[in-house]
């Protein structure tokens, strides 16, 4: 089981990229309360982060409110209960994220006493998982958001992409916020002829991108792009996440996209991504050069032999969890 | 049943038909239901259990703990082999745990299946090593049926199913993978019943207090203590009470004991054996190193007595040891009791039996049973505890809360305990008139010294009042001398407020005499009964 208190490769991402973006975020935002929707796992390093940087913040009765945590494994809901503590107010949402957010409700769920003790057990799991995505789903709009599933969102045709999709429609309230997009780099031929497509035809029709690909890529073919984490980066941060804010009507600003390794060796790719209200700006006036800047400028890649040397980040990570022992510590003194 | 090695299932059997009422409704509360739960993690030698609800959604539980865990064999033999109610736990002769040498509590092995009280199926994965030094896992999965009680019942005495076993379930698990952070026995369930969740929510959803107040005991022994009842804060926090009360914890607060002595000056403690007992007591319930947190919050017992600051309370200290049908009753406790104010919360008001450190059935506001007191005011001043180390189990009814009352140690200690309550009561009793007495003196002293200011003031110096008890009558006039003489112990009406407020009125009348004119004696006399009833009465 990954110890995510020993992560290192991780932090650096959260260090370097989740952070700055956040506090900077943070800071032009000034005092509004910061919501925050997160995949955390048990340890909650990006809470504790968050919250010792003053991102987060914890209100005069020391309860920190404002955050959102989605689980799917009912195991480790205990973990987190106890890493977490004390109680943030909000309630945990059980459940996998992309079956939360998709979920669609029907008339005869709606007929139900939601609860009511019903007799058959599969009409019960429906029933837990509809309080569960309408809870998830009315807590949206979020501030800052930690999508980090596990699973591969690269692939469109996935439930997890749609996921992400259904997210951004969601946010369609708000005028500025943060999205943190985590997903095992996995490029079948599918995606790649995908990406491929989409990246022939914005060659076509920006020469901007044409002449940032031949200067930095030497290529303008998709295919012959060497550098895997890069073909991930493009794919990723264009013809994704560039495409859903254009579609749900925001301007995307790519941050940073970082590259590190799991501890089984798979690697993994995150995203950092400010969304703003497009407010009927043409994606013409920012696109192309949203696509030069990925081209030119991602990912950062970190590798272990650095992360585990980097003592920034290991004495950062420990005093996050320094931080999560103290707090726990001081709230049982209460 | 599949035979795999690595995972099995099968049918959930129950050794006799009153075990099959664990999936129901055996417990009365919230709280008695992870009680069983904890209690097995308190046996099975855990520091730390950690209970959730996933408040405010209370669409979840988990109890997790890390103790010992539970050998994939006693979890087969639970659910599998011979039933519920058949595990080692039942026929085993420790008393004590290996570790930490607590008083074992269960002894019947059924403790597991109480939360099919508070949900229709759940999850448990242990995490243990056995005999043998192996480090050890498997997840477990129980779903329980939804056929009514009734239902079995009859199904179990139908004349040829006699002594057939019933299914109130299914059980399947599967072999994991060790993991050490996960070390001990976990039991979750996102499958909770509606009766729950609705009734926990109804103390986030009414009460305000609670919604503002940070998230601690501090904040939560404040609620209750603030209210008259604890049952008026709903059913979160008394879920919370109730465990605080039965579970083996330590006292809350600094002084680690129920009496705040330090804090009011009026409690007499009339054995000085009473504090080492207490002492003792706490230093063993600390020496267990028994940590219970529910929602996040480190429990202790909550007992605070006096309810109310500066009353004048009593101590009473006794303890018993001694054969009874040759076999060994032996407790030890207090009773309380506080003059002329009734305990708060209602809950702490009664006689709570702790059974090897566990609280079995709440306070008991009868006194076991006690009836020369207990329908009148004084008993709502008393409360007491009372720690049983050995004996009474064989009263202990299947529920753990509640006793079979015709039971030899049970008798035993219901009539040690009422010849104490005789003399708590009789002393009380006589305290609480005591008490009244220099209260009636105090208030007519102050009413005097009021009626003779009132007098001089009113009467403009014409009139002073003195109080002689030789005269003959209630009340003398002498308008020469310009002195009224009154004798307070001469009523001429039974209601000490009544005859006082007579005396005032004929004081008040002889006193606007003076005026020429009737209507402004009338004047003078109203005046002066209605500044003498706001002034005096």
């Amino acid at each position: 089981m990954k110890d995510w208190d020993n992560y290192y490769s991780k932090h650096c991402t959260r260090f370097y990229g989740w952070l700055p973006a956040s506090k900077e975020f943070k800071e032009r935002k000034g005092d509004i309360k910061i919501k925050y929707l997160t995949l955390c796992d048990t340890n909650a390093i990006d809470i504790f982060m968050l919250e010792m940087e003053g991102v987060l913040q914890r209100d005069a009765n020391q309860t920190l409110t404002g955050v959102t945590i989605c689980e799917m494994e009912e195991s480790k809901l205990a973990d987190i209960f106890k890493n977490v503590n004390p109680p943030l107010r909000e309630s945990i949402v059980k459940g996998k994220i992309q079956q939360l957010l998709l979920f669609k409700d029907t008339a005869e769920l709606q007929a139900m006493d939601p609860d009511g003790d019903v007799r058959n057990r599969e009409v019960r799991r429906k029933l837990n998982m509809r309080r569960d995505a309408i809870r998830l789903q009315q807590g949206f709009p979020f501030d800052i958001i930690n999508f980090d599933p596990c699973d591969s969102i690269i692939n469109p045709n996935k439930e997890m992409f749609q996921a992400l999709d259904k997210i951004f429609e969601l946010q369609n309230n708000i005028d500025e916020f943060l999205i943190f997009s985590t997903t095992p780099i996995h490029l079948n031929d599918a995606v790649i002829k995908l990406f491929s497509d989409d990246f022939k035809q914005n060659i076509e029709d920006h020469e901007v991108i044409k002449i940032a690909s031949e200067a930095t890529l030497n290529t303008l073919e998709f295919a012959n792009i060497d550098d895997g984490h890069k073909k991930a980066a493009i794919g990723l941060g264009k013809t994704l996440i560039a495409k859903l804010s254009i579609k749900n009507g925001f301007v995307s600003n790519q941050l940073g996209i970082y590259v590190y390794k799991s501890d089984n060796g798979t690697p993994m790719m995150s995203s950092v991504t400010l969304l703003s209200k497009a407010n009927g700006k043409d994606p013409i006036e920012w696109y192309p050069s949203e696509i030069v800047k990925i081209i030119k400028e991602m990912p950062t890649v970190y590798e272990p032999e650095y992360a585990e040397t980097n003592e920034d980040v290991i004495n950062h990570l420990s005093s996050v969890i320094q931080r999560r022992e103290q707090i726990q510590s001081q709230f049982m003194a209460q | 049943m599949s035979t795999t090695a690595d995972q099995e299932s099968g049918k959930i059997r129950v050794a006799d038909i009153t075990l099959a009422q664990l999936s129901r409704g055996l417990y009365r509360s919230n709280a008695t239901v992870f009680k069983e739960l904890i209690n097995n993690a308190y046996d099975a030698d855990a520091t730390e259990v950690r209970v959730n609800t996933n408040f405010p959604a209370f669409d979840y539980i988990s109890i997790v703990d890390n103790g010992t865990g539970m050998p994939l064999e006693g979890f087969k033999k639970h659910f599998a082999d011979d039933g519920i109610g058949s595990s080692s736990k039942r026929r085993g002769n420790a008393n004590e745990t290996e570790i930490f040498k607590r008083p074992v509590i269960g002894r019947l092995g059924i403790g597991m299946m109480a939360i099919g009280q508070l949900c229709h199926s759940f999850e448990i994965e242990s995490h243990y090593k056995d005999d043998k030094g192996n480090l050890l896992a498997f997840k477990g999965e129980i779903v329980l049926t939804n056929e009514s009680i009734p239902d079995l019942v009859s199904e179990i005495t139908k004349p040829k199913s006699k002594g057939k076993e019933i299914d109130v379930g299914e059980w399947s698990y599967e072999k994991i993978d060790y993991e050490a952070s996960k070390k001990g026995f976990r039991i979750y369930s996102n499958d909770v019943r509606g009766t729950f969740r609705r009734e926990m929510r109804e103390s986030y959803e009414t009460l305000e207090e609670f919604k503002n107040v940070p998230f601690s005991l501090k904040s939560i022994i404040s609620i209750l203590y603030n209210s008259r009842s604890v049952r008026d804060c709903k059913a979160y926090l008394e879920t919370i009470w109730e465990l605080c009360t039965l579970c083996p914890l330590p006292y809350y607060d600094n002084e680690k004991s129920p009496i705040k002595w330090d804090q009011n000056k009026k409690i007499d403690i009339l054995d000085k054996k009473f504090s080492s007992f207490i002492n003792e007591r706490q230093g063993a319930l600390l020496g267990y190193n028994f940590d219970l947190h529910f929602d996040g919050i480190l429990l202790n017992k909550l007992i605070q007595l006096p309810s109310v600051e500066d009353i004048t309370s009593r101590v009473y200290y006794f303890e018993f040891d001694e054969d009874i049908f040759d076999s060994r009753l032996k407790f030890s406790g207090y009773v309380f009791s506080q003059v002329s104010r009734a305990i708060r919360p209602f809950e702490l008001n009664g006689i709570q039996v702790r059974l090897r450190n566990v609280g079995i059935g709440g306070y008991d506001a009868t006194f076991m049973k006690y009836y020369k007191q207990v329908e009148t005011i004084r008993s709502k001043w008393v409360s007491g505890e009372i720690f049983v180390d050995s004996g009474l189990e064989a009263a202990l009814n299947i529920d753990r809360d509640s006793f079979n009352e015709h039971e030899e140690h049970y008798k035993s200690l219901q009539k040690y305990i009422h010849e104490v309550l005789d003399k708590v009561f009789d002393e009380t009793n006589k305290a609480a008139i005591q008490k009244r007495e220099v209260v009636k003196e105090t208030k007519l002293s102050t009413q005097s010294n009021k009626l003779k200011d009132y007098v001089i003031t009113a009467s403009k110096g014409k009139f002073e009042l003195k109080e002689d008890k030789s005269i003959n009558t209630s009340l003398e006039i002498d308008n020469d001398k310009g002195v009224i003489t009154i004798n307070n112990d001469i009523q001429e009406i039974r209601s000490s407020k009544a005859d006082q407020l007579y005396k005032i009125i004929e004081i008040a009348y002889h006193i606007s005499r003076a005026s020429k004119s009737e209507q402004v004696r009338h004047d003078t006399f109203m005046e002066l009964v209605k500044k003498a009833l706001k002034e005096i009465i």
